[in-house]
């Protein structure tokens, strides 16, 4: 019973920002037009929140479940921001 | 693979599940069901005639277009609905009434209404519930269901990945053998369906995406639904109908075509013929072929309505995310699916349910068997979850088979009829489950069972009794949606009732040896 | 076709599961050989990959490979009940 109650916060909440952020953030590298940009957002979503939630639970620590999801989370949003993308 | 992960993951799986397992179970029994949607249906209206067995489709439609033309030459869209295919086995013609759909089921030949049928939800209802459920707004079934499905994907893949011994395990069911044997039912029913639990999970995602995963959308579309309605129409690429120029102009025939279309798709294959604006110049019949395949979206045939030229036959969005997209829904819906695959849906979709209910049974059993080596007591919680799991896996199919009774039970012009139908749903779920806090699980477990099997063995019986045909006489006429249920109906009693005697019989040496 | 693609998946599921030791001894009371375990594995790719052809053949490139899923999940259930 390692730290579950922290580990299934950041997976449920830190999953659900990662998940619309991270595609988003992707697919700002291809040239796509925007249906094609959101379509394409939209159904990875539920892959990389899952992915999410299960490294929350294969991190060795809540501590580092967190760190890791800031780590990749972080940086999609301030690009987003920058872009003008903001949700 | 750290034992820390394989720890974690197994605990979450474990408690999420015993508070997610009786909606998942519920979505998976009504899901299931969904999959007979048109043949429960036909059950539940047993006033409409029998589907025709022939059908030629030019007759049917001028059928529809004569009778349309006769009491709805206003509408701004007439849609038909051409019968011989299981999703529509009645010429069926509809158009926009005050902001919903008025339909009217009418004779192939002659284009008379038929008989209206009593007031009931059907086969569509209950599927319905599968993902609406009932009684809670809609936003807040949209949310819990889509919850409870990213649980069931995230179960499914750590249920894979964390597993020691997936591959060796795989074809093992040991019985006889307690929580083991539990285990491996559970293990079997998701490795073995595993390719259908993927699909149709994450495609029950997709249903949603746009309102789960809104900043997705509003990032390029702004926020809320004008936003999302904006991207909708941009994907699907919706063309809304040219307005009516005002000029009134006949309809041209609809026979050549329907002729032209059947010249490319094949003999009766079409299935929809729609007329915007009818009675004026401007308007078009865009005929549509029935899916044979898991892509929803199909080419449409585009005809000038005042002239009967075709303008164009419109291919599907070539967009691949598109394609993806419809692939993926068309797989979950399984529209397309002939008799064969139809049923190969609803074992999976049965599998799926058990797979559900053998992880709740699970959960006691381990725990029960814990106690007895342990010399404990039974905690509060244990017992009230034993109990709950007889309301869940055996009440439901008694609460399903009530809703069958109320539809032949309730008098026909009752108010709110079809609301009624699904209150005696719940009611007699409510029953199972005050029942199952009464009684001491194993005895339990045997009167649901028994109830079950009754619930749903003597529908059959029913149908004969209350305004239905009884299972010779559909047999013989060839009404197999009816023949079907009735024959499903008594399968499933029959296999309850060998439950329920299995259970009474182990229930009876337990209290003997005790 | 639909049975024959079902008998040659379960037949095809049969070989796989009897490669493996724990079944092979249900029925051999020994492990399996590396010959008998060659020989399964030959037998399920050979049954299974038979099965999708079959349904490839007989329901086309969009249905074929859904009906083969679905068949599958029967042949798993079968050979698991004739095993236990």
């Amino acid at each position: 019973m390692n730290q579950i109650p922290a580990r299934a916060l950041a997976g449920v909440a830190g999953g659900y920002v990662l998940a619309q952020w991270l595609p988003l953030a992707l697919m700002e590298a291809l040239p796509l037009d925007r249906v094609d940009t959101v379509a394409l957002a939209l159904l990875m979503s539920f892959a990389v929140y899952v992915a999410a939630i299960l490294w929350c639970f294969a991190a060795r620590s809540a501590w580092r479940a967190c760190a890791g999801l800031a780590l990749v989370g972080l940086p999609c949003g301030a690009l987003l921001l920058a872009l003008g993308r903001w949700p | 693979m750290t034992g820390g992960f394989r720890q974690s993951t197994s605990w979450v799986h474990t408690w999420v599940g015993l508070l997610l397992g009786s909606l998942l179970y519920f979505i998976f029994l009504t899901g299931t069901a969904g999959y007979f949607d048109s043949e429960i249906d036909r059950w539940m209206r047993p006033e409409l005639p029998p589907p025709p067995a022939t059908v030629d489709s030019a007759r049917a439609a001028d059928a529809a277009l004569r009778y349309l033309n006769a009491h709805e030459a206003g509408a701004e869209r007439w849609t038909i609905q051409l019968p011989g295919h299981r999703d529509t086995p009645h010429l069926v013609a509809s158009w926009p009434h005050d902001g919903h759909m008025e339909e009217q089921a009418l004779d192939a030949d002659s284009g008379e209404p038929l008989a209206t049928p009593r007031e009931t939800g059907g086969g569509q209802l209950l599927y319905r519930m599968h993902w609406r459920l009932h009684y809670l707004p809609a936003g807040a079934a949209l949310w819990l269901v889509g919850a409870a499905t990213v649980f069931l994907l995230v179960s499914l893949v750590s249920g894979v990945v964390a597993h020691k011994r997936f591959f060796s395990d795989f074809f093992t069911f040991r019985a006889g053998k307690g929580q083991r044997s539990w285990l491996d039912a559970h293990n079997v029913l998701g490795v073995m369906t595993l390719p259908f639990q993927f699909m149709i999970t994450y495609s029950g995602l997709i249903f949603f995406a746009v309102t789960l995963m809104p900043w997705v959308v509003s990032a390029h579309y702004g926020a809320g639904p004008a936003g999302q309605g904006q991207f909708l129409a941009e994907f699907s690429a919706w063309q809304a109908p040219a307005a009516p120029s005002g000029t009134p102009a006949p309809l041209a025939p609809v026979a050549p075509m329907l002729a032209q279309a059947e010249q490319r798709w094949g003999r009766g294959s079409v299935q929809v013929v729609e007329v915007l604006n009818p009675g004026d110049a401007s308007a078009r019949v865009q005929i549509a072929p029935v899916l044979t395949g898991p892509l929803r979206n199909v080419e449409v045939m585009v005809f000038d309505g005042a002239s009967g030229a075709l303008l164009e036959t419109r291919a599907p969005s070539r967009r691949g995310t598109l394609t993806v997209a419809e692939g993926m829904l068309g797989l979950h819906e399984g529209l397309f699916a002939g008799p064969v695959l139809r049923w190969l849906y609803a074992l999976s979709g049965l599998l799926g349910t058990a797979m559900v209910a053998t992880g709740l049974v699970l959960w006691t059993v381990k725990r029960r068997q814990k106690l007895e080596r342990d010399q404990g007591r039974p905690h509060r919680g244990l017992r009230l979850v034993e109990r709950l799991n007889v309301a869940t896996v055996f009440g439901l199919p008694v609460a399903i088979g009530a809703y069958f009774w109320a539809n032949r039970l309730l008098p026909i012009d009752l108010a709110d009829r079809a609301g009624w139908e699904a209150h005696a749903l719940f009611i007699a779920w409510g029953a199972t489950l005050l029942h199952a806090c009464l009684r001491p699980p194993p005895r339990a477990w045997v009167e649901q069972g028994a109830l079950a099997a009754g619930a749903l063995g003597l529908l059959p019986v029913l149908n004969a009794l209350t305004d239905g045909q009884h299972l010779g006489a559909s047999w013989a006429g060839g009404d197999w949606a009816m023949a079907g249920f009735d024959l499903t109906a008594l399968a499933l009693g029959s296999a309850f009732a060998w439950i329920a005697w299995r259970l009474h019989r182990r229930a009876r040496r337990t209290e003997a040896g005790a | 076709m639909p049975l024959l693609a079902l008998a040659l998946a379960c037949v095809g599921f049969a070989g796989l599961a009897l490669a493996m030791d724990r079944h092979h001894q249900r029925l051999w009371k020994r492990p399996a050989s590396s010959a008998a375990r060659w020989l399964g594995r030959a037998v399920g790719l050979l049954g299974l990959g038979a099965a999708l052809a079959v349904c490839l053949l007989g329901a086309g490139g969009a249905v074929g490979p859904v009906l083969w899923l679905g068949l599958l999940s029967v042949a798993g259930v079968v050979v698991v009940l004739a095993l236990a």
